[in-house]
C-alpha cells in the first residue's frame, strides 16, 4: 500500500460517470492482488462445510482482496491524473491449489 | 445378560454412526435446517429492502432507467459472499452424478448465493441512500474446487456490483 491514502475517484461499471461528462480519455487502468486462504481458514471452512451455507472467512478474505486491487487500479488511475474510471469490470480466478487472483480493471478518464 | 446385548448392539452400531455417517446425519438434519432458514430470512430481507425503496426492486441490469429518469450522480457498489454446499448435499450430488441429471441439492445452494449477494447489494443500496442500482453483473467464481470422489469440500463465490444512482426528484408541484 502506497502512502497518500485512497485516491478520491469518482467510479463507475456503466459507460460515463452519471451526469458528468468525459472530457479526455486516459487509457485502460489495472489493478490486482493474489490472496491465499491461510490454513485457519481453510479448517475453519472445511468444518462450515459439514452444514453448508455462507463461508464467512472468504467472503471476508475475497472482499478485502478486491477492495485492494480495486485501490491499485485507483493509484494506477490517480498517477495518470484522472479523475474518474469507468466501465470497471472484475474478475476471479484460481492461480494454484488454495490461491485467487483478484483483478479489477477500467477505463481513466477525466470528466467535468 | 440385557446389558451385554445392548453393549453388544451399541458396539456394533456406535463406532460407524459416530465416524462414519454421525456426521453425514448431522451434515443432513442441522444443514438442511440451517439452510433453510438462512433462504428464508433473505427472503424476509428482500421484501424488507423493496418495502423500503417504495415497493420496487432497486436493482436493474439495464444501463437505461425505464421510465428513463434524470441520474444527476453515481458510484460503483459492491457486494460478495462466499457459499459452499454441505456434506450431506455433496453425497447426493456424487450419487446423482452416476445417472446424471438435475442436481437439485446444488440448484438451492447456488439459488441461495445469489439471492443473498444481490440483496447485499440492495442493503448498501439502501446504507448509502441511491435511488437505484443500474448496470448490475453478477459474477461466479470457483474459491475452492472439489475434487470429486471422497472430497467433501468446496466453495464458490458470487460477487455482485453496480452503478448505484441518484435520480433528480421531480419538483412536487410538477
Amino acid at each position: 500500500m502506497q502512502p497518500g491514502g485512497v485516491p478520491q475517484l469518482m467510479i463507475s461499471n456503466t459507460e460515463t460517470i452519471p451526469g458528468r461528462t468525459i472530457t479526455a480519455t486516459l487509457g485502460l487502468v489495472t489493478g490486482s492482488t493474489v490472496r491465499a486462504k491461510h490454513v485457519g481458514r481453510d479448517i475453519m471452512a472445511g468444518l462450515k462445510n459439514i452444514v453448508g451455507g455462507e463461508l464467512k472467512g472468504y467472503t471476508e478474505l475475497l472482499g478485502e482482496a478486491r477492495n485492494e486491487a480495486m485501490l491499485r487500479m485507483m493509484q494506477a488511475a490517480s498517477g495518470l491524473g484522472a479523475n474518474a474510471i469507468v466501465n470497471v469490470r472484475f474478475a476471479t480466478s484460481a492461480v494454484a491449489g488454495g490461491a485467487a487472483e483478484l483483478f479489477a480493471y477500467g477505463t481513466a478518464v477525466q470528466v467535468q | 445378560m440385557v446389558d451385554e446385548a445392548v453393549a453388544a448392539v451399541l458396539w456394533t452400531f456406535l463406532p460407524p454412526l459416530i465416524f462414519g455417517g454421525g456426521p453425514l446425519l448431522f451434515s443432513y438434519i442441522v444443514g438442511n435446517s440451517y439452510q433453510n432458514r438462512k433462504l428464508n430470512d433473505t427472503a424476509a430481507r428482500e421484501k424488507a429492502s423493496i418495502t423500503a425503496f417504495g415497493g420496487r426492486d432497486p436493482l436493474t441490469s439495464t444501463v437505461h432507467l425505464y421510465p428513463s429518469a434524470d441520474i444527476t450522480h453515481g458510484r460503483l457498489l459492491t457486494a460478495n459472499v462466499s457459499i459452499g454446499p454441505s456434506w450431506w448435499q455433496f453425497l447426493l450430488a456424487s450419487l446423482k452424478k452416476i445417472i446424471g441429471g438435475r442436481i437439485h441439492v446444488f440448484d438451492r445452494v447456488l439459488e441461495f448465493g445469489r439471492r443473498e449477494a444481490l440483496q447485499r447489494l440492495r442493503e448498501i443500496a439502501q446504507a448509502e441512500g441511491v435511488d437505484h442500482v443500474i448496470n448490475v453483473r453478477l459474477d461466479t467464481s470457483m474459491i475452492v474446487v472439489n475434487k470429486g470422489g471422497d472430497s467433501k469440500s468446496g466453495a464458490m463465490e458470487i460477487f455482485a456490483y453496480g452503478t448505484g444512482v441518484h435520480v433528480a426528484k421531480p419538483a412536487p408541484d410538477a
